[in-house]
C-alpha cells in the first residue's frame, strides 16, 4: 500500500528501512519536525513486526489497534512516503550521506482508490480456496483496500506461443463459469474450437501438475468449454468499434497464421481483407488436417465468426504482386502462405504410378473427400502429417499400413498421442528404415530399405547414416511419401519479390518483419512446417508490428510483458495435494473409427471437464481472469498490468529498523546510520518506541538541511452557499452499500425532506470523482450544508481508533483537496450499519432511515469548529546539565535551534543533589549553547508552550528566561511538572505513551527509567526528536473540537478543571468571588471530558451541541419522521 | 398569554402576596439577592400584583428562587412565598413549557420522568447487603429516595450518599425493627414537583403508593427531608383516603433515647450542622438533630453564623438554577462551617452533602474549603449502642 506520493518520491530524504513499531515512531518523529522520510518495507503493512522482534506478551492482542491512528497520521502525512512491499536494491556512500536504490513491487490494486468494498473478491474464482489471491490487510492496519497476490505467470501460459491464460479458464471452468472461461481464451485465442481439438498443447508439458501426477488435461477442457457453448449457438468474437477502419491491411492466406493475425488486425480497428488462393479459407487448416480429428463444422464456424466480427475473407484470389497490392491502398501486406509444397526423397522412383506425396494426398482428400490407396499403402515419414496420411489411407480402404521412418520410436515428431491412437486403428510402423528406391512400372509394387538412423552434427541439420549394406525388399501397391514441407512461392511469382531464406523460406525478424517496409510475413512461411499454434503466435506477433508500423507502438505491450508479470515464485506444491490421474476423453472404438472421417473423440463431459479443472494447482495464485476488473470498473482501482517501479534517493541519513530487510551482503556503514535497536528490544514496546525515538532525534542533525519550513498550502476556499439548501448524497461504496432499491428509496426518502434541495447517489465518496460531484452540485444547486452518507463518521481532521483510510480519503478529497468547509458537512457511517448480509432489505432501509433520521437533525445545527493557531519560537531551554540534557542541547543546536542549557538547577527551597552539584561543566559544546553553570534555584514556570518565563535565583540574583519549549533532564526537577492535588481523571491519565511530555504541554521531562531503556546519548537523542517536532512546526492548532464556555451558566465550580488531563480548563476569578471556567487553547485536545462533566451545561462543543445531543435523542424517540 | 390571568391572580391572593408591605425583608435575607444575583423576591412580588406585562422579569425570576424559605421565615406579613413560586412554577410549567436552566443536562429529571413508566423495573435492593435485616412485607417501609442513584451519579465529587440509607436500615435494625424495603419503588418526586412537573409528580406518588399497599405497609419511615416533606405533606393531596404515617428516623430513634435505655460511644470532635431547609425552617426540626448530636459524649456542636430556622440554603433545590452564584453562597456556607471552628459538617439531607461537596471541590479555594462531611443518620448508627441490659433480642444476635 503506498499512498499518492508514491508515484512522486522526494529526490532527497531520510531513507527508514523495516517496518514495526519503531518504525512508525521514527516516521512520526521525523515527518512532524519538518524532514521528508522515505518508507520502505518488504512487508505487506507497516505494523507487520520485524522477525526479529518478539510478541509482547504483556500487552493484549489487540494493542496494535490503538496504533491506528498514529499509523494513518503517519502514512498520509505529506513529508512520509510510505512504501510496501518494497525492498532496498543498493546502498552506497555519498559524501556524509548515502545513494539509495529501493525497488517496489508492482501495485496492482491503489491504495488511494480501493473503497475496500470487496465486490473484487467476490468476483474472483479463486476466493474460495486455500490462498486467495485477494487478501486484506490484517483488521487493525487502518485500511480496507485488498492486495492483489500475483506470483509469476503460471507456467501453462507461459509455454503457450499465445500466452492463453489457462491458469483463468481453469479457474473458472472449475467454478462452472464456462461463458467467462470462453472469453479468457477468446482474449487470445480466436481460434479456441480448433485449438481444443489439435493443438499440441505445449502448456500440458509446462504443467506443475505433471510433477505431482499428470498434467492437466488443458486442451480437452478448452473443447469442452467450445463445444458447451456450441450448444447454445455459434460462436462469436466481440466486433470492434471501428475506430481506424480508414487504415486498410491485406493478409494473403488464410492459414492458422493468417486467421489470427487477421483477428487482431480486426480488433485492433483496422480494416482486415484476407485473400485466399483456394475456393475455401482455413489454409493447412482445411488442407492438411482430417476431418476426424478436426470436424469441417468447428473449423467453418470459428471462419463464420472471424467474418462476422468484420474480418473480410475473400477466396480465389492468388496474389501475384505485393505492389500491386500496395498500390490499392492496402497500408500493409501480411504473407501467410504457408508451406504447400511436398519435399521429396529424390531416390530413384518417385515417380511411379501409386507414389504420392502427402500434402498433395492429403489436400485431395480433405478437399475433395477424393483420393485413392492401395491394399498395401507405405507412408514414409514419423511426422503428424505422416499419422494423419496413414489414418486417412485407413479410411480409404487400405487392407494394411505400414508407417515407415528412419527414427527410433522415441524421436518419432508425431505425437505420442497420434502414434498411439494409430496404432490402434490397426497402422503398423517399422521403425530405423530409410527408403533407398522405390520398385514396379508403371505403377510402384515395392520399396528397398536399408536400416539407417539421424545422426546429430552440430551447427547443421541431423545427417542419415545407414546402419547396414542389406537391402530389404517390401511390398507396396501405394507410397504416400510424407517427409515434410516448404513453401510453394514460384507458384504466384512472389518469390522474385522478396528476400528468401534458407529452404525457400521467407526472411523477417523475430516479429514478422521484413527488410520491406510496410510487408510482413508470419507462418510456416518463414519458419517451416510447425504446430498450429506456433503459427497462430506467428501471426499475432505480425499482426502487433503492423498495429505498431500504423502508428500504435503499445499495442503489444502486455502480451509480450507477459513472463516479466508477478512477483514471487509459485507456491509449493502442498503435501495434502493428494495424487489423483486426469481425466480422460470418450474415443470410438478403433474397428468403427476407421470406417469413416467421423470424429474419433467424444469430449469430456461437463462433470469431468470441472472434476479436471480442479486439480488445477493455481500456480500463479492469481490467475488473471481480470473478473475483478469488471466488478471494479467505476472505481478503476485494479491493473493487473501494473509494473514495478525503482526509486532513487539521496538520503543524509538511513535508519534500519529491521537489519534482516538490509540487502545481501551489504555492510552498512558511516556515521549516518541509526539502528532502531534497544537493548531489550523484545521486552517492552516502550523500548521499541523510545529505540525509535532516539534514532530519529540522532538523524534530524544530518538530516536538518533538508526540513521543510513551509506550511502545506490551503485550497482555495469553495463558495459558502445558502444555509438554508441542503444537500444530501448516498455513497454507494461501489454498488455495494445496499442493493440499488434500497438505495433508490432511501434517496427518494430524503428527498421528500423540505430542505433538501438536492439528492445524488455518488458512485464512492472515497474516490476522488465522488468528491468532485459532491463539490460540482454544492456549487451549483448553491448549497449551503450538506449530509454525506458514507462510511466515514465525522468531518473533523482528526483520526481516532476507528477511522482508517477510507474514511480520512473522503474528507481529505472534500475538505483539503475541493476546499470544502468541514463544519457544512454532516458525515453519517451508514456502511458499517447497513452493509450487513443479515439484513433483510426491510430492516436496512430501517436502521438507514434511524441513522439519516439523527444525520437530519443533525444537519440543522451544524456549528462553527474552532481554529486558531499558538505561534511557537525555536528557544529551548533546557534545565539540567545531566547527559541526557547535553546530548539534547547539542542535538538541537546541530538542528539550528537557539537552546539555552543550565547545568545545575534545584527546584527553590530544595537541596541540589550531590550528583549534580559535583557534575563537571561540559566542554567542545557547540558554540551557539547559551550556558548557564552557576547553581540555580528554580523559582517558577509560568505561561504555556511558546510563551514560558522560568524565574530563577542564581548566586542571589534574580533571572527570568524567556523559553518557547523547556526541558527538565534532572530527576530533581519533575515535580515542576506535576500540579499538587490532582485529582479525578488526571489521578488516571498515563503520559507513558507520550515520551517526554508532561501534563503541562511544551515542557518535557526525562523519566529515570528511560535510561535503563538507552543509553544517555541516545535518550538525549530521542528528546530533541521529541522537543523537534513541535519547535520545528513554529505553530500549533487549536484543537477543533475545543469546547466554549458560556459565562452566564458557568458555576465557577472547577469540575472541568478537575477532570482535564492536559490542564486546559482553568477558572478565572470575575471580581466578586465568582469565578468562569475558562479552555485554554494550546493545552485543549478536544476529548470533551469537560462538557459531560460539567454540572450546569455551561461548556459546549459548538459542532456537536448539547442542543444537537439532545435533539437528536428526542428525534429519535419521537420518530417524527 | 399576560401574567395576570385569573388563576394566576388566584395563586396570588391564596398565597396572601397581596399582603406584602412591600417592607423588603425577603430581598434583604434572600441568600440569591445577597450574593449578587440580579434577583429579588421584592421586585418579584411587586412584578406579580402591579406589573404583570413584564413577562420576561416574572419567567426568568421564577426558576431564581431557591425554594429556601427564608424570605417566608421573615415576611411579617404571612407571605407563602415558596408555595406562591411552587404554585406559579407548575402553573407556568404546564402553561408555557417552562422549566428553567436545569443542572446536569436535566438527567436527574429525565431519570424522575422514566420512573414513572409503570413498566419499567426499578431492582431498587441490590445495594443491600447481608447483614442488613429487610423484608418485603409488614407494617413499616423505610423509604430510600434517590441515594443509591446519586451514589453513581456524584461518585466524581466523592460522595457516599448510599452509606446514608444503609446506615437508616442499620439504626432500625438497631430498634428492632426490620423494614419493607421495596424494590420497585420510585423516586418521591420532590425535584420534579419543585421544577413544576406536577403531572408526573403525581404519577410517582401513585405508583409509590400502590407498592406501599401492595406492601401492607401502614407506617413509612424516612431519613430524606425532601422525601419526608413529599410523603407527608403533597403525597396526601395526591392520594385520596391516604393513610399512612409517616415518620422521620431522627424522630423515631429520638423518641427511643428518650425513652432511655440506649447510650452513645464518645466521639471527641467538635462539628456543626447544616439545617436543610425541608427539615429546619419547613418541618421545624430544628431541635431534634441537636438533641441527637448532644447524646454523643465528648462531641462540642459549634452552632454557624446562621443556624436554625435562620440557617442559609446549600445553594441549590431541585436542580435547577445553579449557577456562579449557587457556588458563591456553598462557599459562604463553608466558609461560616470553617469559622465555627468545627472539623466535620454534620448534614441532615443528602443534597446539602451534594452541593457543599461539590464546592469544596475548589481549585482555587482547594484545602481551606474542605471539611468531612457526614450525614447526622451515620453518626448516629455509628455512635448508638444499647445500655447491656436493655439490648433488645434481635440486636444481640
Amino acid at each position: 500500500m503506498s499512498p499518492g506520493k508514491a508515484s512522486n518520491p522526494p529526490r532527497e530524504a531520510v531513507l527508514l528501512v523495516g517496518a514495526g513499531y519503531g518504525a512508525l515512531k521514527v516516521a512520526e518523529d521525523l515527518s512532524h519536525a519538518g524532514i521528508p522520510v522515505l518508507w520502505a518495507t518488504r512487508a505487506a503493512h507497516f505494523l507487520e513486526l520485524p522477525d526479529s522482534v518478539e510478541p509482547f506478551e504483556q500487552w493484549p492482542a489487540d494493542l496494535n489497534y490503538q496504533f491506528r491512528p498514529l499509523y494513518l497520521r503517519v502514512t498520509r502525512h505529506r513529508l512520509v512516503t510510505p512504501l510496501t512491499q518494497a525492498r532496498l536494491e543498493s546502498v552506497s556512500p555519498h559524501g556524509a550521506g548515502y545513494d539509495v536504490v529501493v525497488a517496489q513491487d508492482p501495485k496492482y490494486i491503489d491504495y488511494d482508490l480501493c473503497t475496500g468494498c470487496g465486490r473484487c473478491s467476490e468476483v474472483c474464482p479463486l476466493d474460495q480456496g486455500e490462498a486467495p489471491p485477494l487478501s486484506r490487510t490484517p483488521g487493525y492496519c487502518p485500511s480496507r483496500a485488498l492486495q492483489l497476490d500475483k506470483r509469476l505467470i503460471s507456467p501453462c501460459r507461459q509455454g503457450c506461443p499465445l500466452g492463453v491464460n489457462a491458469q483463468a479458464y481453469l479457474a473458472l471452468t472449475a467454478t462452472g463459469r464456462f461463458d467467462e472461461a470462453l472469453e479468457v481464451i477468446k482474449r487470445d485465442n480466436p481460434l479456441l474450437g480448433v485449438c481444443g481439438r489439435v493443438c499440441h498443447h505445449p502448456c500440458e508439458a509446462a504443467c506443475r501438475r505433471g510433477e505431482l501426477d499428470q498434467p492437466l488435461a488443458i486442451r480437452d477442457i478448452k473443447r469442452f468449454l467450445f463445444d458447451y457453448a456450441a450448444q447454445q449457438g455459434p460462436p462469436t468474437l466481440p466486433r470492434p468499434a471501428a475506430a481506424r477502419r480508414d487504415q486498410r491491411v491485406a493478409v494473403v492466406g488464410s492459414g492458422p497464421a493468417g486467421l489470427c493475425a487477421a483477428h487482431y488486425l480486426n480488433q485492433a480497428g483496422l480494416q482486415v481483407t484476407v485473400l485466399e488462393a483456394l475456393d475455401q479459407a482455413g489454409g493447412m487448416l482445411r488442407a492438411g488436417i482430417n476431418a476426424f480429428r478436426l470436424p469441417r463444422k468447428v473449423l467453418d464456424a470459428e471462419i463464420q465468426a472471424l467474418v462476422d466480427s468484420g474480418v473480410e475473407i475473400k477466396t480465389n484470389r492468388p496474389v501475384e504482386d505485393i505492389e500491386a497490392l500496395l498500390a490499392q491502398g492496402y497500408r500493409a501486406v501480411l504473407l501467410t502462405t504457408g508451406t504447400h509444397q511436398d519435399l521429396r526423397l529424390n531416390i530413384p522412383g518417385e515417380d511411379l504410378a501409386g507414389v504420392e506425396h502427402c500434402v498433395t494426398f492429403l489436400a485431395g482428400v480433405n478437399r475433395s473427400g477424393q483420393g485413392k490407396v492401395g491394399p498395401r499403402t507405405v507412408i514414409i515419414g514419423g511426422g503428424n502429417s505422416a499419422m494423419d496420411a496413414a489414418r486417412t489411407a485407413l479410411r480409404l480402404g487400405a487392407e494394411q499400413v505400414t508407417v515407415l521412418a528412419i527414427e527410433t520410436e522415441d524421436q518419432l515428431p508425431a505425437h505420442p498421442e497420434e502414434v498411439r491412437q494409430a496404432r490402434e486403428e490397426g497402422v503398423v510402423f517399422r521403425l530405423g528404415l530409410a527408403p533407398v528406391e522405390f520398385t514396379g512400372g508403371p505403377a510402384v509394387n515395392g520399396i528397398r530399405l536399408r536400416a539407417a538412423h539421424w545422426e546429430s552434427s552440430p551447427g547443421g541439420p541431423p545427417r542419415l547414416v545407414f546402419d547396414s549394406e542389406q537391402i530389404e525388399d517390401m511390398a507396396a501397391d501405394c507410397v504416400i511419401v510424407s517427409i515434410g514441407q516448404r513453401p510453394h512461392l514460384a507458384r504466384h511469382g512472389l518469390d522474385a519479390q522478396l528476400t528468401l531464406g534458407p529452404g525457400d523460406r521467407l526472411a523477417a525478424d523475430d516479429r514478422g518483419r521484413t527488410d520491406r517496409p510496410g510487408v510482413f510475413v508470419a507462418g510456416d512461411v518463414v519458419t517451416g512446417p510447425s504446430t498450429v499454434v506456433d503459427s497462430m503466435a506467428g501471426g499475432r506477433r505480425a499482426a502487433y508490428s503492423i498495429i505498431e508500423y500504423l502508428g500504435d507502438p503499445a499495442a503489444g505491450e502486455h502480451w509480450y510483458g507477459l513472463a516479466a508479470r508477478g512477483v514471487g515464485d509459485y507456491p509449493p506444491i502442498g503435501e495434502d495435494v493428494p495424487q489423483q490421474p486426469r481425466q480422460e476423453m470418450a474415443r470410438r472404438q478403433p474397428k468403427v473409427r476407421r470406417r469413416d472421417f467421423d470424429e474419433v473423440d467424444l469430449g469430456l463431459s461437463q462433470a469431468q471437464a470441472q472434476a479436471e479443472a480442479t486439480r488445477c494447482l493455481q500456480c500463479g495464485v492469481c490467475c488473471e481472469c481480470q473478473a475483478c476488473e469488471s466488478a471494479c470498473a467505476d472505481i478503476g482501482a485494479i491493473n493487473h498490468f501494473a509494473v514495478g517501479r525503482r526509486h532513487q534517493l539521496r538520503a543524509p541519513a538511513v535508519i534500519v529498523a529491521d537489519r534482516a530487510e538490509l540487502p545481501d551482503g551489504v555492510e552498512l556503514g558511516g556515521d549516518n546510520v541509526f539502528w532502531v535497536e534497544a537493548d531489550h528490544y523484545s521486552a517492552d514496546l516502550m523500548d521499541v518506541l523510545m529505540a525509535g525515538g532516539s534514532a530519529a532525534g540522532q538523524a534530524m542533525a544530518p538530516a536538518a538541511s533538508l526540513r521543510v519550513e513551509s506550511v502545506e498550502p490551503a485550497p482555495a476556499a469553495a463558495p459558502a452557499g445558502d444555509p438554508s439548501r441542503l444537500g444530501f448524497f448516498l455513497c454507494a461504496c461501489n454498488q455495494t452499500m445496499a442493493p440499488a432499491e434500497t438505495l433508490q428509496g432511501i434517496l427518494q426518502r430524503a428527498a421528500a425532506v423540505p430542505e433538501v434541495a438536492h439528492c445524488e447517489l455518488i458512485p464512492s465518496a472515497c474516490h476522488p470523482d465522488g468528491a468532485d460531484r459532491v463539490a460540482r452540485a454544492l456549487a451549483e444547486k448553491n448549497l449551503g450544508r450538506a449530509i454525506l452518507a458514507s462510511c466515514a463518521c465525522c468531518p473533523i481532521n482528526f483520526a481516532c481508533i476507528s477511522c482508517n483510510d477510507q474514511r480520512t480519503r473522503v474528507r481529505r478529497h472534500l475538505f483539503d483537496r475541493r476546499g470544502l468547509e468541514r463544519s457544512r458537512f454532516e458525515l453519517c457511517n451508514l456502511r458499517d450499519h447497513i452493509n450487513d448480509g443479515r439484513l433483510s432489505q426491510d430492516q436496512v432501509m430501517e436502521r438507514a432511515m434511524d441513522l439519516l433520521r439523527a444525520a437530519f437533525i443533525r444537519s440543522r445545527y451544524l456549528g462553527p469548529l474552532r481554529r486558531g493557531d499558538t505561534e511557537l519560537g525555536n528557544r529551548i531551554l533546557i534545565l539540567g546539565g545531566s547527559d541526557i540534557g547535553v546530548s539534547a542541547a547539542r542535538n538541537l543546536a546541530v538542528q539550528g535551534f537557539k537552546v539555552r542549557l543550565v547545568h545545575r538547577c534545584a527546584i527553590a527551597g530544595e537541596e541540589l543533589p550531590e550528583a549534580v552539584a559535583a557534575r563537571p561543566q561540559a566542554r567542545g559544546l557547540e558554540k551557539s549553547i547559551v550556558q548557564v553553570d552557576t547553581p540555580v534555584e528554580i523559582t517558577g514556570i509560568k505561561g504555556n508552550i511558546g510563551d514560558f518565563t522560568v524565574t530563577a535565583k542564581a548566586g542571589g540574583r534574580g533571572r527570568r528566561w524567556k523559553a518557547d519549549l523547556v526541558c527538565l533532564t534532572d530527576e530533581n526537577l519533575i515535580p515542576l511538572t506535576i500540579f499538587a492535588g490532582r485529582v479525578g481523571l488526571k489521578k488516571f491519565y498515563r503520559y507513558d505513551f507520550a515520551f517526554f511530555h508532561t501534563p503541562r504541554m511544551g515542557i518535557y521531562r526525562v523519566m529515570p527509567r528511560t535510561l535503563q531503556r538507552v543509553d544517555a546519548f541516545r535518550a538525549g537523542a530521542a528528546l530533541a526528536g521529541e522537543v523537534a517536532t513541535a519547535a520545528a512546526k513554529a505553530y500549533l492548532n487549536d484543537h477543533q473540537l475545543s469546547p466554549v464556555v458560556d459565562p452566564l451558566r458557568c458555576r465557577g465550580c472547577g469540575r472541568c478543571a478537575e477532570i482535564c488531563p492536559f490542564d486546559a480548563a482553568v477558572l478565572r476569578e470575575n471580581g466578586d468571588g465568582t469565578y468562569t471556567a475558562e479552555v485554554l487553547r494550546h493545552n485543549c485536545v478536544g476529548c470533551g471530558g469537560c462538557v459531560g462533566r460539567c454540572p450546569v451545561t455551561a461548556m459546549d462543543i459548538p459542532f456537536f451541541s448539547n442542543q444537537v445531543l439532545m435533539s437528536m435523542v428526542a428525534g429519535r424517540l419521537s420518530k417524527e419522521r | 398569554m399576560t401574567l395576570d390571568s385569573p388563576e394566576i391572580k388566584r395563586i396570588i391572593q391564596e398565597r396572601s402576596l397581596y399582603m406584602c408591605l412591600e417592607c423588603g425583608k425577603c430581598s434583604a435575607s434572600c441568600p440569591r439577592m445577597l450574593t449578587g444575583k440580579e434577583y429579588s423576591p421584592r421586585l418579584m412580588a411587586h412584578k406579580l400584583m402591579v406589573e404583570p406585562e413584564d413577562e420576561a422579569f416574572i419567567e426568568h425570576s421564577l426558576w431564581e428562587c431557591l425554594t429556601c424559605g427564608l424570605c417566608e421565615e421573615r415576611c411579617p406579613s404571612g407571605v407563602e412565598y415558596t408555595q406562591l413560586m411552587l404554585e406559579l412554577r407548575i402553573h407556568l410549567a404546564q402553561a408555557k413549557g417552562l422549566m428553567g436552566e436545569r443542572a446536569h443536562d436535566g438527567a436527574l429529571h429525565s431519570w424522575m420522568r422514566m420512573m414513572t413508566s409503570p413498566e419499567m423495573r426499578q431492582n431498587r435492593l441490590e445495594w443491600i447487603t447481608p447483614e442488613l435485616r429487610v423484608t418485603d412485607r409488614g407494617d413499616t417501609a423505610f423509604f430510600t429516595g434517590c441515594a443509591p442513584y446519586f451514589d453513581i451519579f456524584f461518585a466524581g465529587i466523592e460522595v457516599d450518599t448510599l452509606a446514608i440509607v444503609k446506615d437508616s436500615i442499620r439504626l432500625l435494625n438497631f430498634l428492632d425493627i426490620t423494614p419493607v424495603v421495596m424494590g420497585e419503588e420510585r423516586c418521591c418526586g420532590h425535584d420534579l414537583l419543585w421544577s413544576g412537573d406536577q403531572e408526573n409528580f403525581e404519577t410517582l406518588c401513585r405508583l409509590n403508593y400502590q407498592e406501599f399497599q401492595a406492601a401492607g405497609v401502614k407506617r413509612v419511615v424516612v431519613s430524606c427531608p425532601e422525601c419526608y416533606q413529599v410523603l407527608s405533606g403533597y403525597m396526601p393531596q395526591v392520594i385520596e383516603g391516604f393513610d399512612l404515617e409517616v415518620i422521620l428516623l431522627m424522630d423515631l430513634v429520638g423518641e427511643q433515647v428518650r425513652q432511655g435505655g440506649v447510650s452513645f460511644k464518645p466521639l471527641a470532635r467538635r462539628v456543626t450542622f447544616q439545617d436543610p431547609c425541608r427539615l429546619g425552617r419547613m418541618a421545624d426540626h430544628v431541635r431534634q438533630p441537636r438533641f441527637l448530636l448532644e447524646q454523643i459524649p465528648r462531641l462540642t456542636l459549634g452552632e454557624m453564623a446562621s443556624h436554625g430556622r435562620g440557617s442559609l440554603c446549600c445553594g441549590n433545590s431541585a436542580f435547577v438554577n445553579c449557577d456562579a452564584y449557587s457556588k458563591r453562597i456553598q462557599v459562604t456556607r463553608l466558609k461560616e462551617a470553617e469559622a465555627t471552628g468545627a472539623d466535620m459538617l454534620v448534614t441532615a439531607c443528602p443534597k446539602c452533602m451534594i452541593h457543599l461537596c461539590c464546592a469544596m471541590r475548589d481549585p482555587h479555594q482547594g484545602e481551606p474549603l474542605a471539611m468531612e462531611v457526614c450525614d447526622l443518620i451515620s453518626l448516629v448508627a455509628e455512635h448508638i449502642q444499647w445500655a447491656q441490659s436493655e439490648k433488645p433480642l434481635a440486636a444481640s444476635q
